[in-house]
């Protein structure tokens, strides 16, 4: 009798784990399947589940015939630098907070904090109009430094936890070995905190691969746009009803993170949680 | 510990001034330094007809090694001062770059924000408080503020438990950190990307012609009537919330397992051994030993909601009735260009977020994060 009614709860907890799941994959998994459908079997009906008809004409088509690799690489150089800048802010402002007690400590500190959860459509129209005014509308210059505003809080925050973790003996030490301050950072607690630094390195590369309002923004001009502004443009625009381009540039624009997910998960897992349940 | 081998009466009052104010010079100036240098190699960047790869490269090798420089020369500096002084400047010059920056970029704005939400069009005439006046009547704005609450209610609602409900069955399952691992995964795909996604499972065509969207095609094969599933009102900002729930519950249920795996295992053994039943666990001393996690989950997902941008210009561009406030304001500024009444609804998104933020900054304080 007790054993049957576990069997019923596994059952219901598996099930229910399934339909989950499902829902939680299918529209990935639908994406990709049409992104290598041919045109006209994708607007059949009824649809077929499994793969069918299979083509790479649609990412042949929008390598091609769209903006795809200028908006590839737009996003590429702003995340590169928004990463490069993030991690060396962060980690000099995240150092100083862990070892640093001073006055003013605490309020920057919070400062920080509040920032992480600042909505920044608040500050669009001044950045917009400053922007203008400096000349930084349409470069790649500006939307990094506008990426870096919302990424950098979280790396500040996040590292200093990390560096929280590291006695300071290890400095110590390194002041006996006669490196300086910032030989110390550099030379030795970087190297310890390198899972933390790879944490931060995804996730700012993610917020940036994903800015869509910055950018539509900011850079109006074409040779300026990222990849999600590119990716809105083509479903708004001359192939709006061309569901197969548009689910081939999705599913390329994707290819990085997706990957990026698959195989660094465990640092960004350890990364949130440690923000989150620690604090 | 330096603070300790400092006595602050060690030092006299004008002391402590130029102890101040070189603080000050050392946090903003090196980071401007930095931006003017920065900003000068990219300008040369942009304007020189070398081949992309090159600029890149020469580009990363720029800034690193300016932002870099700038603070070795900092570093310098510090060091030529007498010990003392050096050692209460030290902190600031790795703060200083961090804090220029989001002074620069975020204080300053806000400020401005606030300023120009009473001015008019183009920001030329002060018009008082005629913008607010403006958001709080107008009726697109109204709807706005109507399915902003929806976003915030079910949206954080929503994610919230069908995490914490992932969350709890995926402790008991064989193959648990797999089954996390593809909840976890929608959270790769950008908010523009799954909106498109969503735009063809929901797509509509008039009825008697083919369906291409998958949710239409299943509703027509059950016998029922295709459904124009983004027109339809008020519906259609839940089918646009459903994306969010999409994207945002891995990420809650990741961090809500971390949680309820501290659990300690002697609790929950106790409680079963005293009779208690799954879901009284569940109710009584799991809920209550993850309430801190729960709050900092549900505060966060709270906050993307309030600014919820990319999936509603991505599926519907805020027409049928789907309109929030930050793309009204999005509207305001570049359709109208009414800066003073997009202005006016940053400020108020700002207000609204606020109290939120204030909770969660007082609850890491009682967590002594600092």
């Amino acid at each position: 009798m007790k054993m049957n009614y576990r069997k019923k709860e596994n059952i219901l907890i598996l099930s229910v784990i399934s339909i989950a799941l499902l829902v939680m994959l299918f529209p990935i998994y639908w994406m990709l399947v049409s992104s290598f459908r041919e045109q006209e079997y994708i607007l059949s009906y009824p649809p077929s589940l499994l793969p069918s008809h299979t083509t790479a004409e649609n990412f042949i088509d929008i390598f091609t015939k769209t903006n795809f690799f200028l908006y590839f690489r737009n996003s590429v150089i702003v995340a590169v630098f928004t990463v490069i800048l993030v991690l060396i802010c962060g980690a000099l402002a995240g150092y100083s907070f862990s070892r640093y007690r001073h006055k003013y400590r605490n309020l920057l500190m919070l400062l920080v904090m509040s920032i992480q959860m600042f909505p920044l459509v608040g500050i669009l129209i001044p950045l917009y109009t400053t922007y203008v005014k400096l000349k930084l509308t349409n470069s790649f210059f500006g939307l990094t430094f506008a990426h870096t505003i919302f990424t950098l809080p979280f790396a500040v925050w996040f590292l200093k936890g990390f560096f929280d973790t590291i006695p300071r003996s290890i400095d110590e030490a390194g002041y006996i070995d006669g490196c300086s301050r910032f030989g110390v950072l550099v030379k030795l607690i970087i190297p310890l905190l390198q899972p933390a630094m790879i944490a931060v390195t995804i996730f700012t590369f993610l917020k940036s691969w994903d800015d869509y309002l910055f950018c539509l923004t900011l850079n109006t001009q074409p040779q300026y746009r990222n990849l999600p502004v590119g990716i809105a443009i083509t479903s708004f625009g001359e192939y709006g009803q061309n569901w197969g381009y548009i689910m081939a540039i999705s599913s390329a624009a994707v290819v990085l993170p997706l990957l990026g997910f698959i195989f660094l998960q465990r640092y960004m897992v350890s990364g949130l949680v440690q923000g989150a349940v620690k604090g | 510990m330096f603070e300790n081998a400092l006595k602050e009466g060690q030092l006299n009052p004008l002391q402590k001034t130029l102890i101040g104010i070189l603080r000050a010079v050392v946090a903003v100036f090196i980071p401007l330094t930095a931006f003017a240098g920065l900003y000068g190699g990219f300008v040369f960047l942009r304007d020189s007809g070398a081949p992309q790869l090159i600029i890149t490269a020469v580009a990363i090798v720029w800034g690193v090694g300016g932002v870099a420089a700038l603070y070795l020369i900092g570093n310098y500096l510090i060091h030529l001062l007498p010990v003392d002084w050096g050692k209460k400047l030290t902190p600031f010059l790795f703060i200083g770059p961090a804090i220029t920056i989001l002074t620069w970029y975020l204080f300053l704005p806000t400020f401005r924000s606030f300023y120009l939400s009473f001015f008019g069009k183009f920001s030329r005439d002060f018009v008082g408080l005629k913008n607010y006046i403006y958001v709080f009547t107008d009726r697109t704005m109204l709807t706005a503020f109507r399915n902003n609450l929806y976003w915030l209610v079910f949206g954080t609602g929503l994610c919230v438990l069908i995490g914490l409900l992932i969350a709890l069955l995926a402790d008991r399952v064989k193959f648990e950190k797999i089954a996390k691992s593809l909840v976890f995964l929608p959270m790769a795909i950008s908010f523009v990307g799954a909106g498109v996604i969503w735009k063809f499972m929901y797509s509509y065509k008039p009825e008697g012609t083919v369906q291409i969207g998958l949710l239409n095609a299943v509703s027509t094969a059950l016998g029922g009537d295709p459904v124009a599933w983004l027109t339809i009102r008020p519906g259609n900002t839940f089918f646009l919330i459903a994306i969010l729930v999409w994207l945002q519950t891995g990420f809650a249920m990741v961090i809500l397992s971390a949680a309820i795996k501290q659990v300690p295992s002697s609790l929950l053994e106790a409680a079963r051994i005293d009779g208690a039943k799954e879901f009284r666990i569940v109710f009584q001393i799991i809920i209550p030993y993850i309430k801190s996690t729960l709050v900092t989950v549900s505060t966060t997902i709270l906050l993307l909601t309030l600014k919820v941008f990319d999936i509603v210009f991505a599926m519907t561009n805020g027409l049928f009735g789907t309109e929030v406030l930050a793309s009204q304001q999005y509207k305001q500024m570049f359709k109208f260009l009414h800066y003073g009444r997009g202005s006016a609804i940053s400020i108020i998104i700002l207000i609204a977020v606020t109290p939120v933020i204030w909770y969660n900054l007082r609850q890491f304080g009682k967590r002594e994060v600092f």
